[in-house]
């Protein structure tokens, strides 16, 4: 009781956080915009959120909209920022190799296909982040294929058969449709419950 | 009253067991009072597990630090494994340079660039921990190198004689990387004279004033040969003029 009335005189102090002065995010390519969560993001530090985005679309005006880009924000102490911009994220380039839009819901299962060279050429393409320069090749293929084991992309030395490819993708098309399904169904039982 | 009958029931009860204190899965973004209230003590020491009685052991200070100094110096076999991986890839890759470096902690961002532009510069940066350094050398004739292996370090890594030098010029641009002592083909170097080393001129420049003076001194011995037969020549052309005038006369 005694404490109770303690906490209601006691005033709730009010700490001013510190952002650091680097910021990690993904932006997808030209749909940089004001909305939370990048908006509050540049807000907190200081940022010009409007002029950031006008910049951020028009550097990405050739790159394929929708395309998460890992970007780098190094905010000065004058408010002005360096922005750095990635490679897309390996797990979309993996994604778009085997033709799948999801990852393995559960552990055993295989949710796509890619051989040794479609490692290889993305291996290449993120070789020119401003992060890996300097990285192995062959460190960067193992990443990758780390990557791949967490998604559920199974990698092979030998080159993909296309008809093995296809099939497989009809039959990940109807499993992945499954699944959403049931998370579906699962969210609506739960909304009845609750409502 | 009953303020003092719960507190001499919790004290009780906390005589006779271990009091352990359950965690509930609420959300911690309240500070909770410490300590809590006392029907929330009683509740936990009412749930709380029996569990047997621990007989205390009374071991003497002196073997308890034996036990842990023996402990810290035996090797897992995990670390045995480590150990000979570290060997095996030390041969493997064919260094030829090893510097062994003092190395304060920096953040992973920077520690993952400065690495990068090393590995740019043919010089593979390695931090294996001191313990699994000392067995890699341990029987070699690098074992002699154990006493460095204290605090907190890190080892440069070079292919050719020429990365003395660059790991030298590298690590004076950062500020916590410090070389002790560097290896050269199972050759200990000091620091300072890689220093020095380092003071010089480019290797090249060092190979043609080599050159230029063996070629000086070869060029030197047919001049210094032909000086005397020069002489004798020139010293008997003076006599011989010295005479016409003195016959002349």
């Amino acid at each position: 009781m005694a404490s109770k009335a303690a906490a209601r005189v006691r005033k709730k102090e009010v700490v001013k956080v510190i952002h650091s002065a680097l910021l990690r995010t993904n932006i997808k390519a030209q749909m940089a915009s004001a909305a939370p969560p990048l908006g509050p993001q540049l807000g907190q530090r200081g940022i010009n959120v409007a002029n950031f985005c006008k910049e951020f679309n028009k550097e990405t005006g050739h790159i394929k909209p929708g395309v998460p880009l890992p970007t780098r924000i190094h905010v000065k102490p004058d408010r002005s920022y360096e922005l750095e911009i990635c490679t897309p994220t390996s797990s979309w380039l993996l994604k778009q190799a085997a033709g799948i839009r999801r990852g393995k819901q559960n552990t055993d299962e295989i949710a796509g296909m890619l051989s040794v060279k479609h490692i290889y050429e993305i291996a290449l393409v993120k070789q020119k982040d401003k992060a890996l320069v300097g990285v192995p090749l062959q460190d960067i293929c193992r990443n990758l294929v780390k990557q791949c084991f967490t998604l559920g992309i199974q990698v092979q030395n030998e080159d993909l058969d296309p008809e093995v490819l296809a099939k497989f993708l009809d039959e990940r098309r109807e499993t992945v449709a499954a699944q959403l399904q049931a998370l579906a169904d699962k969210k609506a039982a739960k909304m009845l419950r609750t409502a | 009253l009953f303020r003092m009958l719960a507190h001499s029931a919790l004290s009780a009860l906390a005589g006779r067991e271990a009091v352990f204190l359950s965690a509930r899965a609420v959300s911690s973004k309240y500070p909770k009072p410490k300590p809590r209230h006392y029907r929330r003590r009683l509740f936990e020491a009412a749930v709380a597990p029996v569990m047997p009685k621990t007989i205390k052991q009374c071991t003497p200070p002196l073997q308890i630090h034996q036990n842990n100094v023996a402990y810290d110096k035996s090797y897992s076999d995990y670390e045995v494994a480590l150990a000979d991986l570290v060997r095996d890839y030390l041969k493997n890759e064919e260094f030829r340079v090893m510097a062994v470096c003092q190395f304060t902690s920096v953040p992973g961002r920077t520690l993952h660039f400065a690495k990068n532009q090393l590995r740019l510069k043919d010089i593979e940066f390695r931090n294996y921990g001191n313990k699994i350094m000392k067995k890699v050398f341990e029987g070699s004739p690098l074992s002699s190198l154990s006493p460095v292996f204290v605090g907190s370090n890190a080892i440069l890594l070079g292919k050719t004689p020429e990365s003395l030098v660059t790991i030298s010029k590298e690590c004076n641009k950062l500020n916590w990387i410090v070389p002790m002592v560097y290896v050269l083909d199972s050759r200990i170097v000091s620091s300072t004279e890689v220093e020095k080393l380092a003071a010089l001129p480019a290797l090249n420049c060092l190979y043609g004033e080599t050159v230029q003076i063996l070629n000086q001194q070869i060029g030197a011995l047919p001049q210094s040969l032909d000086s005397i037969p020069h002489s004798l020549i020139n010293s008997l052309s003076h006599l011989s003029v010295k005479e016409e005038t003195t016959g002349d006369q």
